[in-house]
């Protein structure tokens, strides 16, 4: 295809207003997959981001179109991950493209990821076409909407396309329009090759598939390339575009995206990110922007049943081939046995992985209290890195401690501004900014603890905002903190696998929140079970959970067995999610209640 | 069509039979009983009907077998008209009730009539169990209770004054509120009133979608703090009162335990009918369970659509036996047991045999599978280690000869 006639855009939106939608009409419009065999929400190809709505890998499609002019063009398609945990992978994405649809829900308005989104684009020249969606639905306020536009993003609000994602309508003109103000890539085909890599995947027939936009030169089979990062060579199998699956071609071009092949044994050899050469003539500058990804948030897995261990370890294997950015090595607990430390890119990351260890391997586990990493200075001038409770050094070795902080961006009506502002300062935040869009929307900036968003904070911030108020973060230092290590004691005995670090003055409130919360999800044994929060010797929070209720002794329904039996079937189910601890039966439920604390 | 197709009758020496009069004044808070409030007349006629014609498809498959026990449960049976009532019985009269060893029928204070308790003579009704569950106002408004106080204590008077039947009453222990005091003292005032050979104490459970679940979900009501204390006090006053403890939670005057729940315990065949009533019976290729939805309109209409039928496994009717059984004091015989699984326990299941004998929750017997009170108390954890054992066993092993 020639230069002219392709064009790489992208979708950029907040998360829900549309982008998967619009990427299925677009799918269906380009006549590539038949109708019947048409799944909704296509390019959310794993079943947990179909069910959770968010789109977790980037994907990416090409697509034939004949404009009104009669001229044929290729259009590339790259879906971007909807999280803020993914936003370095929003960031390659973007830098792929020429184009952006800035897709914006009528009904919502702009939000906290359209806006970073939207300054990442223009901060990489994308021409940005303004995309209103949902213009079906009753409530929806255009007008508002291209207020915004031209107020908030400075953006000429008469450029805006106005579709119904779901009903289809507006496609025509949006897709002249893709053709007509995305500029065509330029690149040299000449020149030696530059080629960005902006994912991968792991395919069993073929291994790593290497998703890449070709900035110059030629890539093709039986090449032999060179990885910026990493120095390491291979020799190319093949090349291709995306059709709904992979599709051969000869080769890919300056301006191209598409994928190639070459042996690459696993993902992790493959950064998000990094630039592809030739060996022979290589290019001289890499392209910018490379940062590796590190993990932020850090938790342990173990099996529920010990002798899972090798299941889990395998499985963990296959997660691998398929997550660069998931991270882990060998962990082990008194209370737990053996397990996996994990490095997460965030708290959604890190339940995406829960999920699909239970569902794709059948695995029954649990995780420990999420941790972020923590800089410990010792007395004797050392500085170590910490992210597991269990690593904590006795406190008179402590000189000073210091934790991650983050660059919070809240959007939201000014209805519930009070209410956010009183959680970011139970948070710990310091508000940098505030900075009113109109008259009823506001923006703040706060500096927070990474550790306290990892908790409860978008949950929370989402119910006391009644779904309106909108977030996005990035990762800014280390600052000075107090920490302690906060033990759990059940029966008596401290559970390591339930200890935490945290800020001490939150230490007490936090210990309540816990012990409170497992005091209702572990069953009542035929003894008490006294549940208790300790920093150091002292014990500062403590629940008991009476013994057993003797339930038997309930009036017996006549000749209903079958209900009883099946009640016994469901407890005996139960029973295996559960951990012995000592004497004390912990259900896998109770290891995720401590994930998510704090809720009074 | 139906019913008949499934079942064997050659297998059966003698049946139980049960009633359900899926209709009340109101519901009891607590209640997760099938029965309406507020029934029309009108519905109460059709569901008659709808036995008799339930009754007419069973007698014609069962030919003269032997009713040994009948029980006429609810709902509030008192509730319903005398005509009704008397139609009711006059049908039961159709099977053969030669040899019939107990008669009960169920009442609610607010609805006991001298006119209904002459009905019961007259019909050879000889067991009335009526449901006091306290003689404490505070604690029947807490239940949520048709029946006042004075209304109960009025019930108890004309029983005394007519009744020349056996008598069991109903209690619960555990209510909110409730004091080890004002429970013994139910229960010694109940038994001062009335010629009473037994007594069932619940407690009090929060049924799923019962007001009473939803009070302590939503309004903040707590659970009784010494719900398990109480309820043994209460166990030992009643043993000292002569009336003893033989199944979880039913205590009698020697040799007047309740035949009929005895069926259920140990597992003979038994019938029951009227919406969400169930049965167990043998069938052509196993032990069957009958059950009419929870559904009593449906009942009315086309009691054959109302009836669902499930074959049970094996291991299903192993572990039934013992979910019964074992709430018995006297636990599962040892023969019926060989005749019914073709093997002893002991032989089908050593490790788990072992474990029961190791943590002493077996006591030692010649001729039962007997448990102690405390693995009675605490039976849901004997049976989950019953059926982990079972999961083990290979399915083919176990074979089923029931009725023995
Ligand atoms: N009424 C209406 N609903 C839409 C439209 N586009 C998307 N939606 C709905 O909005 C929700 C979020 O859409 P989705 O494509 O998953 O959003 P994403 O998170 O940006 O990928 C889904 O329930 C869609 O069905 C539209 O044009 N009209
Ligand atoms: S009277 Fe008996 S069956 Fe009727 S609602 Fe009350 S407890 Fe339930
Ligand atoms: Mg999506």
């Amino acid at each position: 295809m020639k230069q002219e006639n392709i064009r790489n855009f992208c979708i950029i939106a907040h998360i829900d207003h549309g982008k998967s939608t619009l990427a299925d009409r677009f799918i269906q419009k380009s006549g590539i997959i038949s109708d019947r065999d048409f799944r909704d929400q296509i390019l959310d190809s794993m079943d947990i981001e179909r069910e959770r709505g968010i789109t977790i890998k980037s994907q990416a499609i090409t697509m034939p179109y004949t404009s009104r002019s009669g001229e044929n063009y290729a259009l590339n398609l790259v879906d971007t991950p909807g999280h803020v945990d993914f936003s370095y992978e929003v960031s390659r994405t973007i830098y792929a493209c020429e184009g952006a649809l800035l897709l914006i829900d009528a009904t919502q308005g702009v939000e906290a990821q359209t806006l970073s989104n939207f300054f990442m684009a223009l901060e990489h020249n994308l021409e940005i076409i303004p995309v209103i969606n949902k213009i079906d639905l009753p409530s929806s306020d255009i007008e508002g909407v291209k207020h915004q536009i031209d107020h908030e993003l400075g953006l000429d609000p008469d450029s805006a396309l106005m579709v119904s994602a779901k009903a289809g309508t507006g496609l025509e003109e949006l897709l002249e329009a893709i053709v007509e103000r995305v500029p065509a890539p330029k690149g040299d085909r000449e020149a030696p090759l530059k080629a960005l890599i902006f994912d991968s995947h792991y395919d069993s027939y073929r291994g790593v598939v290497v998703h890449i936009r070709v900035f110059e030169g030629i890539l093709k089979p039986e090449d032999i390339i060179k990885l910026w990062s990493t120095k390491a060579q291979y020799k190319v199998e093949e090349t291709g575009i995306f059709k709904i699956s992979l599709a051969k071609t000869k080769e890919l071009c300056a301006g191209e995206v598409g994928y190639f092949v070459a042996g690459i044994k696993t993902i992790s050899d493959t950064k998000i990110g990094d630039t592809i050469t030739q060996m022979k003539n290589p290019c001289t500058q890499p392209l910018e922007g490379f940062r590796e990804v590190k993990p932020v948030v850090f938790s342990s897995i173990y099996p529920v049943d010990a002798n899972d261990y090798d299941e889990l370890a395998s499985s963990m294997e296959k997660l691998k081939l398929n997550d660069a950015s998931l991270v882990y090595e060998k962990d082990s607990s008194a209370a737990l046995g053996f397990g996996f430390r994990c490095g997460f890119l965030g708290l959604l990351h890190l339940e995406i992985v829960q999920e699909r260890i239970e569902r794709e391997f059948g695995l029954s586990i649990v995780f420990t209290a999420p941790s972020v990493r923590y800089y410990i200075y010792k007395k004797d001038g050392q500085m170590i890195k910490i992210d597991n409770p269990l690593e904590f050094p006795d406190v008179t070795y402590i000189e000073k401690t210091e934790e991650p902080y983050i660059r919070a961006t809240i959007m939201t009506p000014t209805e519930y501004l009070g209410n956010i502002i009183n959680l970011c300062l139970e948070k710990r935040g310091e508000q940098t900014s505030m900075n009113y869009l109109d008259e009823k929307r506001v923006e703040i900036i706060y500096e927070m603890p990474l550790s306290e968003v990892v908790f409860d904070f978008y949950d929370r911030l989402k119910s006391l905002s009644r779904g309106y108020a909108s977030f996005d973060y990035s990762l800014i230092d280390y600052k000075e903190t107090d920490l302690v290590k906060l033990d759990i004691l059940i029966n008596s005995k401290p559970v390591d696998a339930l200890s935490m670090l945290v800020f001490k003055d939150n230490a007490y409130a936090r210990a309540r929140s816990i012990c409170k919360k497992l005091s209702n999800e572990i069953p009542r044994h035929q003894f008490k079970v006294p549940i208790q929060g300790a920093v150091g010797n002292s014990i500062i929070a403590r629940e008991t959970i009476p013994a057993l209720r003797k339930d038997v002794t309930a009036k017996c329904y006549g000749g209903d067995i079958t209900r009883k039996r099946k009640l016994l079937e469901k407890q005996k189910a139960g029973k295996k999610r559960m951990k012995m601890v000592g004497n004390v039966e912990l259900p896998q439920s109770a290891f995720l209640s401590v994930l998510k604390t704090d809720t009074e | 069509m139906g019913i008949p197709d499934y079942i064997e009758p050659g297998k059966l020496k003698a049946l139980a039979l049960y009633i359900h009069i899926p209709f009340c004044v109101e519901k009891c808070d607590y209640c997760a009983f099938y029965s309406v409030a507020h029934s029309k007349a009108e519905w109460q006629e059709k569901w008659l009907q709808a036995v008799r014609l339930e009754f007419a498809k069973c007698r014609k498959l069962i030919g003269d077998i032997r009713i040994s026990t009948i029980f006429i449960g609810g709902g509030t049976p008192s509730l319903l008209k005398l005509p009704l009532l008397e139609g009711l019985f006059k049908e039961i009269e159709l099977f053969n009730l030669d040899g019939l060893e107990e008669y009960s029928i169920e009442a609610n204070p607010e609805s006991l009539s001298p006119d209904f308790l002459d009905l019961l003579k007259i019909y050879s009704i000889d067991r009335l169990s009526l449901g006091v569950q306290s003689l404490q106002p505070e604690e029947l408004a807490m239940l949520g209770r048709r029946a006042s106080l004075e209304h109960t204590l009025e019930a108890l008077e004309l029983l005394s004054a007519k009744w020349q039947g056996r008598l069991n009453l109903d209690f619960i222990s555990g209510i909110p509120g409730q004091s080890q005091a004002s429970l013994l003292d139910s229960l010694e005032k109940a038994i001062q009133m009335a010629k009473l050979d037994h007594i069932s104490l619940y407690s009090l459970s929060a049924e799923e979608k019962t007001a009473l679940q939803r009070r302590f979900q939503n309004e903040g009501l707590k659970h009784h703090p010494n719900h398990d204390s109480l309820w043994i006090k209460a166990y030992c006053f009643l043993q000292s009162q002569g009336f003893l403890n033989y199944e979880m939670a039913n205590f009698a005057k020697p040799g007047k335990e309740c035949r009929h729940n005895l069926a259920y315990w140990n597992l003979k065949p038994y019938w029951g009918f009227g919406p969400s009533a169930y049965s167990t019976l043998p069938g052509k290729k196993g032990v069957l369970r009958l059950s009419y939805a929870s559904d009593l309109h449906l009942f009315n209409g086309r009691a054959d659509k109302a009836l669902a039928i499930e074959s049970l496994t094996p291991k299903e009717f192993l572990t039934d036996t013992m979910i019964m059984g074992w709430r018995l004091k006297q636990g599962v015989s040892k023969g019926v047991f060989l005749r019914r699984f073709g093997s002893s326990l002991e032989d089908l299941l050593p490790g788990f045999y072992d474990f029961l004998v190791n943590k002493r929750i077996l006591l030692q017997s010649k001729s039962h599978y007997r448990l102690s009170l405390k693995s009675r108390l605490f039976l849901d954890d004997v049976l989950l280690e019953l059926m982990g054992a079972l999961d083990e066993l290979p399915s083919g092993l176990l074979r089923v000869n029931w009725p023995e």
